[in-house]
């Protein structure tokens, strides 16, 4: 559990932070360089401390400056992986992952066979006797995240974690946090760029801009009516759920997506707005995934309008204003509506 | 303007080198002087003396406990200069240099007011607990800790402020208090920073003269250092000197090959 309500200056920079997170729930963290991110990640694992207000986790005060609290980060719940691992470069992986056990009172041998245990769920189990230099840097993120979850944080805080790693380590990590990771007991807070993490590993999203949160919401929510160009950009995304069976995703709804790629079991699909094409009637020669939907909403974002579409599967096209005004949208108008096989992107679940 | 910038350096270049060769040669010809004078084939028999080996005991002895005093008292000050703020640090941070900067013989005056049978601390120490520093092994090894220190101090201040501070962050996240964080990841961070300073430390206890017979007086086998040894043994038996000499000249290049990846081979 996270309660903050608080400011942080530091140098040009005033954060005015404001964050609630019940146990058991993983919010994204979205915005642009210099939005905070960090910091609210710093300040909730006590590396900055809050010049006003207070902060709460799991229902104790760790930080209130106006009653003189302050809990040092080696007393807090928190877990802490940035996009750099910062391993401990004089300890091999295996004692990188056992350092957090061992200041938790685990013995050495324990700890260590803890640690190995940690270094094969992530995939790195071979490489527990290297040091980090001797590693390539998606080893070390891969050790860095056994190393964090190895000490049983209760207040995970992920700053682009998944950034070092390849495509197979981003599978195998959301996969550790959508399930093993995601428990009752613990609250995570991810900070990314990804819009896939983003959609696809959170609860909620907060918004971060200049310092401040701009807006809070479902990823649904927040893909329907993002409230600035930057987060349409970063988020826009029509995310879908469902089972792949070669060039097909079925989809509950029910319906089909057709896909350029092949792909076996669990899938998320990705669709860009500005790949959704509308058009008054069904249109000749239609591509594979074609659906007569109705429109449920239309919002201005930047210089495009955002539709969203109901139906089978609920989509956010993107289109010009000119786009609308040709085609006379209005809620409630059934529209068809197309995806080309190539603009969905199918990632593993 | 290019041929004139040209003439300009052409002058330079003749005056330059000549003054470099010259500052060279200057630096070199005492260490000539001492090794042609040596008595090498009776380097032997010279040093065996009873005078001798036991200076050399004795000196060894002082410089590698005060370099580990040096060490222990100096890598938290180190730590406290780099990595906190309080008031008056400013004012440390210049106390930490004026032993680097003074000359020994006052440190020793200064610390014979201080820690001497009458001085500002000493006289308790003398009456309390009946510890009097001067004409002994511990003034020595007080007297060679003082001038030992700023080495130790500003090597691994410097090493603190280059390391990068994720490492710790990462292990106070981890549950590590401040003291463990310092130990388990601080500390081996900084073992090249901390072997550079130890080395620097122990040459300048080892060679420490003024402040140790200021302080500690010329006690053969208690405060007779090597330098000490030196001195004497120049009004006496001059091969003596020179073979001492020898010796403390081939520590210093010691150290300095232990240290010529991170000072002298600095831009290779």
């Amino acid at each position: 559990m996270i309660a903050l309500e608080g400011r942080v200056t530091r140098g040009a920079f005033t954060g005015e932070l404001d964050l609630r997170v019940a146990a058991g729930e993983v919010v994204g963290v979205l915005g642009e360089n210099g939005a905070g991110k960090t910091t609210l990640l710093r300040v909730l694992a006590g590396l900055t401390p809050l010049d006003e207000g207070a902060l709460r986790l799991a229902d104790v005060v760790v930080d209130d400056p106006a009653n003189d609290v302050f809990v040092p980060p080696d007393q807090r719940p928190t877990g802490l992986v940035l996009q750099d691992p910062t391993l401990f470069p004089h300890l091999d992986l295996r004692d990188n992952v056992a350092f957090g056990p061992r200041r938790r009172g685990v013995a050495k041998d324990a700890a260590r066979s803890l640690a190995h245990t940690w270094l094969d769920r992530l995939g790195v189990g071979d490489q527990a006797r290297s040091r980090p230099r001797d590693v390539s840097g998606g080893q070390a993120q891969r050790a860095a995240i056994a190393r964090a979850l190895a000490a049983e944080p209760t207040v995970l805080l992920l700053d682009e974690p998944l950034a070092p790693l390849d495509q197979d380590g981003r599978t195998l990590v959301r996969r550790l946090l959508r399930t093993e990771e995601r428990r009752a007991d613990r609250t995570t807070v991810l900070v990314s760029h990804d819009p896939v993490d983003a959609l696809a590993l959170t609860d909620r999203l907060v918004v971060l801009e200049e310092g401040r949160v701009s807006q809070v919401g479902t990823p649904a929510e927040i893909t329907r009516r993002p409230r600035s160009a930057f987060v349409a950009r970063l988020v826009g995304l029509n995310l879908l759920e469902g089972e792949a069976a070669g060039t097909t995703v079925t989809l509950p709804g029910p319906a089909e997506l057709v896909t350029a790629t092949r792909a076996t079991g669990a899938v998320l699909a990705t669709v860009a707005p500005h790949s959704i094409a509308l058009y008054p009637a069904r249109p000749d020669g239609s591509p594979r995934n074609t659906w007569s939907v109705p429109v449920e909403d239309l919002e201005a974002v930047g210089d495009r309008v955002r539709v969203a579409l109901g139906g089978p599967i609920p989509l956010v096209a993107e289109v010009t204003p000119a786009a609308v005004a040709d085609l006379a949208l209005t809620p409630g108008q059934q529209v068809w509506a197309t995806i080309k096989a190539t603009d969905i992107d199918v990632y593993p679940a | 303007m290019t041929g004139r910038s040209g003439a300009r350096t052409g002058e330079g270049v003749g005056v330059l080198p000549v003054l470099g060769f010259v500052a060279a040669a200057f630096l070199a010809l005492p260490l000539i002087g001492l090794l042609q004078r040596t008595p090498w084939r009776r380097l032997g028999s010279l040093l065996t003396q009873p005078e001798a080996t036991e200076a050399l005991r004795l000196s060894m002895t002082v410089a590698v406990t005060a370099t580990v005093l040096a060490t222990v008292l100096g890598v938290p000050l180190a730590w406290l200069l780099a990595r906190t703020r309080f008031p008056g640090r400013s004012v440390v941070r210049a106390l930490v240099l004026l032993p680097m900067v003074l000359p020994p013989v006052v440190g020793g005056v200064a610390l014979l007011y201080a820690l001497g049978r009458r001085g500002l601390v000493g006289q308790y120490l003398d009456e309390w607990f009946g510890i009097a520093l001067p004409f002994t092994m511990a003034g020595a090894v007080v007297a060679a800790t003082f001038v030992a220190l700023p080495f130790l101090v500003i090597t691994v201040e410097s090493g603190l402020r280059s390391l990068d501070p994720g490492y710790e962050e990462a292990a106070r996240t981890l549950g590590a208090n401040r003291l463990v964080t310092f130990w388990r990841v601080t500390v081996p961070l900084l073992a090249p920073q901390l072997a550079a300073g130890a080395a620097l430390a122990f040459a300048r206890a080892l060679g420490e003269f003024g402040a140790t017979i200021t302080f500690a007086g010329n006690v053969q086998g208690r405060t007779r250092t090597l330098p000490l040894a030196v001195y004497v043994a120049l009004q006496t038996d001059r091969e003596a000197a020179l073979a001492l000499s020898v010796v403390l000249l081939a520590v210093s290049l010691i150290v300095l090959v232990l240290l010529r990846d991170r000072i002298v081979g600095g831009s290779s």
